[in-house]
Parts: C-alpha cells; structure tokens; sequence
C-alpha cells in the first residue's frame, strides 16, 4: 500500500469516525442529558425570549378571537373560557338538551374596554371613542358572531405555541359543530403536544359524550361513554396531582399557574368521572373516587348532587330487588 | 513549519486590526456588557433571574463570537484573492497548507478572544450570590473552544467553495440553524453528516441546571476537534486546487 493510499484511507476512516459520532450525540446533547431535559431547554435565556413571543402572539391572536365574537366590541373579562365553561356546565347535567346554545350565558358583569358614559371622566372625548370604535352598552345583551369562521386562527395560535391550551379548547369547541372528528383531531394533536394537561382530556371527554349523545341520544354508545370516563379519570388525576394544596379558593383562582378556569375543569373532571361512573354500574369505585374529590372539593354543589344522586339511584335499585 | 504559520497568522491578526471588523465586535461587546449591567442595576430578585441573566449573556457571547469567526474567517482568503494581495504571500517559500493553517489560525484567536472577553465581563459581574454553583459551566464555557476553531475551519472551507455571502449564509444556518433545523426528520438525516456546531454548545443547560458529564464533554470535544481537522483538511485541499495558487 502506497502512502498516497494509506494517506486517503486514513483520511476517510477519519470521516466516517466523525461522522458516526454525530449519530451517536444526536441522542447526548446537553438539553437531553437527564429526564428534565425538554424543561431545560424551554428555560434557555433565548427559548424562554422566544417562548415568551410564541405566547404572546397567541394571545394577540385570541383577543381577536373575542373581539370578533363579540361583534368587534371589547369586554373587558375575556370569554372564550366562559363559553368552554357553560358548555361543560351544560354537558355536566346528564338530562339536559345538548344542543342548546351554549353561549346565551350571564353577562351582567362584565364591562366594555370603552367605558359606559356614566363611568367615563373623559366627557367629550369618550363619546368620540364610543363613536368611531364598535362599541355596545354592556347592559343589553351581547351580539354573538359565528366562531366557526375563526377555527383557522385557533389553529394559528395552537401553531405559534403548541402549548396554549385555551386554543385547542375554544377551537375544538368550535370545531366540533362543523366535524367531531376534526375537532377530536384537534384536541388528540393537542394532546400529543401536552399529554399532561388534564383540561385536553376533559375537553375530549365532553366532546365524546356529545358526540355518543348525538348518535343515538335515547341510549349513547358504551364504548364512547367508557372511552370518555377513561377521559375524566386520567384528567382528575393529572388534575388532583397539579392543583396547587392548602390554599384557600380565592387564593387558587389568583394563583398564576391554576387560576379558576383550571379549577372548574378540575371540577368538571371529577364530577363527570362520578356521573359516568355511576352511569356506567362501577358504583363502588364512584363512591370510593366520590369520597376523594369531596375531601378535596368539599363545597362543590354538582359534585355532591353526582355522588347523592348515585346513591339513590342504588339504594332504589336494592329495594327493587 | 511552525514559525512560518505563526507568521502567517500575525500578517492575518495585523490586517483584521487595520479593518473596522474589530470596531464592530467592540460595538456588540458593549452592548452586551449593558446589558448585564443594566440587569444589575434594575435588580435581581431571585435566582431564576440571575440565571435567566448568566445564560442570556453567556450566549449573546458565544453568539458574538461565533459570528466574528464566521465573518473573520470567510472574508480572509477571497479578500486576499481579490486585491491579489496572495501572490506575494505565495511567492515566499510557504506551502499551501500554511498559509490556510496560519490564516485558520487567526481567524479562530480573533474569535477566542472575542468570547474571552465578553464571557469574562458576563462572569465577573454575575450575581454569583444568587446563581449559587453550577456544576457544568466551566466544561460547556471550555467547550466553546473546538467550537470555534470549527466555526473558522468550516467558513474558511465555504469561502474557498462559494462566493462570500453565500458561504457566510451556508455557514451561518450551519452554525445557529441546525438545532432547528435538525427537528425536521427529512432534513435531520443530511445534518448529520454535516458539523453541527451547535451540539458543542451546552451553556444554557448547564445554567438551567443540567448536568454535563466529563464523558459528554471528551465527546464533544472528540466531535468538536475531529470536524475542525476534516474541514481544515478540506480547505487545504480547497486552496491547493485553486487556478491562481496552483
């Protein structure tokens, strides 16, 4: 062998060496390097700047999802929650019509950005603004848009942050009036992007009751009704293992990272665990998970009228027999 | 050997001093030590804040750095091509290989030196009260050495391949695009074949805590050197068949 060969051959065993090596760090890079790797990463200085542009973006995006929906009139609560909220008040009540809108909620409380000329100091001015921006007396009822012609931008903001949770929710809400199919999609691709966050769950819990409902709304299928109490099971767990302990209610629905949104959802998910449960003849572990969530959420009227009802719903079952 | 690419490598350092490049650098440096001390004086209330302020200068750093080493080195040889200022170079009894070493060389020194100085003023005034220690910052700082002897190797080697802004593009998405690009399992493939700079960059996790093995370190740093010798070897070979050197 020449050295002119040897000389080649070293050259491309150098090569492939190297090369084999980027293979092997490919699975070794610093982020990776232990179990709260993806965590790591996401708390860089420039992931968390661009994280923090991600977010905000989305945001943007779902205040003009509210601002549309409300006709282009500025509430000063947000309420695409709200309406996730009544829905799954609405589908928490086992007799109730599910086609009912869903959005004909209270809104007694809540005030436009623009001020009311009773509580506007800036006289003048203030009619002027009322005049050229849309703007309604928060008193009458609310004009409710068409939010099916917003689902792109739920997409949008779920591409900008695969984390934002509200659009997945809200937009699978909207969506499923158009397609269950696309809107479990939807929440499924959520899920796969968040598998902890128990409010997709619930979200896709509610979406296969309606959806078992709408089938056959006389007698709903049983392996959706099983398929959405494995739902609530797995969202009051990862619910019950997030939610913040010993503080009291007002201080949860201030605290920054659970709020009263996630509380209800944590409610919603129990409650309906409880229902389905019952629904479904597992009485004993209702009791037992029933027992649980009370010590948890000893004040919750729905959870109690659940377990109550499962209950009676028994005791006149053993006097038939 | 040696003496001659030192040479080189003077004649090289000498030419950067007379351009702006080093103006430039100075201009980013200062921003970035505002920053930090912008960051200091407003005040640093927890730990994750001062974290959040080692990596974020750490990183504008390594970013500064590297960025002069592509620009630094990518300009050097079709700057010398076009004023034909490498006739007389090549007229003098030097090799090929030593005048890309000795230029390689510079190119890598003017990038080290960026990154020392900047990293120093970020580290000296580092709430180091409140960041606490960090058991793999001193290994993933160190690792920024090969990095940039990579990032110089690997823009000397585009230059001699393309023409400049293309080769400093090419370079550039190489050095600070991979990490996203490498996420794309079409793409991620063909990058791993190619140096992937970013792998030796391992600042912001050691700042959020991760631990860096030794092991992770010899590695990268095996990865970091073996790339540096590949492209260097290319940009030599690059050089030796070039019409006006030949």
């Amino acid at each position: 062998m020449n050295a002119r060969l040897a000389r080649r051959l070293a050259w491309w065993v150098g090569l492939v060496f190297i090369v084999l090596l980027g293979y092997y760090m490919q699975g070794d890079t610093p982020e990776r390097l232990d179990s709260a790797g993806g965590e790591d990463r996401n708390r860089g200085a420039f992931a968390a700047i661009l994280g923090g542009i991600r977010t905000s973006m989305s945001d943007m995006m779902f205040v003009k999802t509210e601002r549309y929906l409300h006709g282009g009139v500025a509430y000063v609560e947000p309420d695409h929650d709200d309406e996730a909220e009544a829905h799954i008040e609405h589908a928490m009540q086992p007799d109730s019509d599910h086609d009912h809108d869903p959005h004909h909620h209270d809104h007694r409380d809540i005030q436009t950005v623009i001020p009311t000329a009773e509580r506007d100091f800036r006289l003048g001015l203030g009619w002027l603004h009322r005049q050229v921006k849309p703007w309604r007396d928060p008193l009458r009822q609310h004009v409710h848009t068409d939010g099916r012609e917003l689902i792109p931008w739920f997409k949008a903001m779920t591409i900008s942050d695969p984390h934002y949770i509200r659009g997945y929710m809200a937009g699978s809400f909207w969506l499923q009036s158009e397609s269950s199919e696309e809107a479990l999609a939807f929440i499924e691709d959520g899920l796969v992007k968040n598998p902890e966050s128990f409010q997709l769950y619930v979200a896709r819990g509610l979406l296969r009751i309606k959806t078992a409902r709408r089938i056959n709304e006389a007698n709903p299928s049983l392996e959706l009704k099983e398929l959405a109490l494995a739902d609530f099971l797995r969202a009051s767990e990862l619910a019950l293992a997030e939610r913040p302990v010993g503080l009291t209610d007002e201080e949860l629905d201030d605290d920054p990272a659970w709020g009263k949104y996630k509380e209800n959802d944590a409610l919603a998910a129990c409650t309906m665990a409880i229902v389905l449960l019952q629904e479904l003849g597992f009485h004993d572990e209702a009791r037992d998970r029933g027992q649980q969530f009370l010590r948890i959420f000893p004040d919750h009227v729905p959870l109690q009228q659940a377990i109550h009802r499962g209950h009676d719903g028994r005791n006149s079952t053993d006097d038939q027999h | 050997m040696m003496a001659r690419i030192l040479v080189i490598m003077q004649g090289a350092l000498l030419e950067l001093k007379r351009r702006r490049d080093a103006a430039v650098v100075m201009f980013f440096g200062v921003m970035i030590l505002m920053l930090v001390v912008v960051g200091r004086v407003m005040g640093i209330n927890s730990q994750t804040q001062a974290r959040f302020l080692l990596d974020l200068g750490l990183s504008l750093s390594v970013i500064l750095a590297q960025i002069a080493t592509l620009v630094v080195a990518g300009r050097m040889l079709p700057d010398e091509r076009e004023h034909r200022t490498i006739y007389p170079l090549m007229a003098r009894p030097v090799s090929r290989a030593e005048v890309v070493i000795g230029k390689w060389l510079a190119a890598s020194l003017a990038g080290i030196m960026v990154f020392g100085v900047t990293s120093a003023v970020v580290l000296m005034l580092a709430p180091w009260g409140m960041i606490g220690f960090v058991p793999g910052l001193m290994l993933s700082w160190g690792l920024q050495l090969p990095a940039l002897l990579c990032v110089a190797a690997l823009a000397l080697f585009l230059s001699l391949c393309l023409p400049l802004l293309p080769s400093v593009l090419v370079g550039g998405g190489l050095v600070f695009a991979s990490p996203v690009l490498a996420r794309w399992s079409i793409i991620s493939p063909i990058l791993n074949v190619l140096p992937q700079i970013s792998r030796l960059n391992g600042i912001s996790a050691s700042v959020s805590g991760a631990t860096i093995s030794v092991m992770h370190a010899g590695v990268s740093l095996t990865y970091g050197l073996g790339w540096t010798g590949v492209l260097l070897g290319l940009a030599v070979w690059r050089f030796s068949r070039l019409k006006e050197v030949a």
